[in-house]
């Protein structure tokens, strides 16, 4: 027997066992459905829509969700806060290296900024910049590749 | 064919009054739906009990999910995935009447047996094959010949691409020919 005969023979097999009651192929035990099947299947369905009925549209959860809205509103208020802060005394620096800078010519302007950068620790904050990005382009390297497989 | 649209139009139909709140107009699914839905559950359990069970709540499903049902595709496709998902979940959850592929094993000596039970026990040693083979190569098999050997029809239905669901076929031959070499070694004829 080839293995094409044999595929053919193994199809036949499986079409036979597993195949539609009302296919052609399929001449693998029927089951009809037991006499109060549908009725059965409508009692559960007419409970269902009752006690969806009965429940009415859904309320939100005012009293679930409160702390979580005055959480969220909080840390935005305190991030604005900090923010302006942070802007505030970002250009009372600037403008005092302006100064000090148009005072002692070109070597102060470095030195000025060069210390106003310090102040602000603007190293530390675009080392903390680089590494938050190292894991954010890792997991997206990761979901693309999952997507490709 | 004009069977299956009259069916997909009566489907719609239906669909589009549950949707609109009535209940009973579900009824007219159920009764179309019924047998096809009970003989898949019965290919994954091999009980007729439990096929009633699973058909059910894959019905039950159903009219839950009918609201999302937005008819992009056939009814009778949104149907098969929804109850395919159901039963394998199903059988997940409590496994068929346990059958190990080493257990499904071909008789001794097929060619002894007698011809009136020959082909029953034939076919009876290949669905338990299959039902113990893994489960992703036993779906692909027992919805791709559920659906008249058609690939996209049980990739629909599994919510897999077509080229998984092929890989899953061939590979699933592959065990059921490695678990039953002798049977399949012998054409009808030669056993008759």
């Amino acid at each position: 027997m080839s293995d094409m005969e044999r595929d053919d023979e193994l199809d036949h097999m499986l079409a036979r066992s597993f195949g539609s009651p009302d296919s052609a192929a399929g001449h693998g035990e029927s089951i009809e459905p037991s006499s109060g099947f549908a009725t059965s299947v409508m009692e559960r369905v007419r409970e269902e829509a009752a006690a969806v009925a009965a429940l009415g549209p859904i309320r939100f959860p005012w009293r679930r969700a409160v702390p979580g809205i005055c959480m969220v509103v909080l840390a935005v208020a305190v991030c604005a806060t900090l923010l302006t802060l942070a802007s505030i005394g970002a250009a009372h620096l600037a403008s005092h290296a302006i100064l000090s800078a148009t005072a002692q010519g070109s070597h102060g302007v470095v030195a000025e900024w060069t210390g106003v950068a310090t102040r602000l620790h603007l190293g530390w904050l675009g080392i903390g910049v680089l590494i938050a990005l190292v894991p954010f382009r890792l997991s997206r390297g990761l979901m693309a590749g999952q997507q490709r497989t | 064919m004009s069977a299956e649209l009259s069916r997909a139009a009566a489907d719609r139909a239906d669909v589009a009054r549950v949707q609109g709140g009535d209940v009973e107009a579900f009824a007219a699914i159920v009764r179309r739906w019924q047998t096809p839905l009970i003989n898949l559950a019965y290919r994954f359990c091999g009980d007729r009990g439990r096929a009633e069970e699973m058909a059910q709540e894959a019905f039950l499903r159903a009219y839950r999910g009918l609201n999302a049902f937005r008819g992009d595709a056939a009814f009778s496709t949104w149907l098969f995935a929804l109850a395919t998902n159901v039963y394998r979940n199903e059988l997940r959850r409590i496994p068929q009447r346990m059958v190990v592929l080493e257990e499904a094993s071909e008789p001794i000596d097929p060619a002894s047996m007698v011809e009136a039970y020959e082909l029953r026990d034939r076919d009876l040693t290949v669905r338990r094959a299959v039902l113990a083979l893994p489960a992703k190569y036993r779906d692909a098999m027992l919805l791709f010949y559920f659906h008249e050997m058609d690939v996209p029809a049980a990739a629909q239905s599994l919510g897999l691409p077509e080229g998984t669901v092929k890989a899953r076929l061939y590979r699933g031959r592959e065990l059921l020919r490695a678990k039953l070499p002798r049977l399949l070694a012998l054409t009808p004829e030669g056993v008759m």
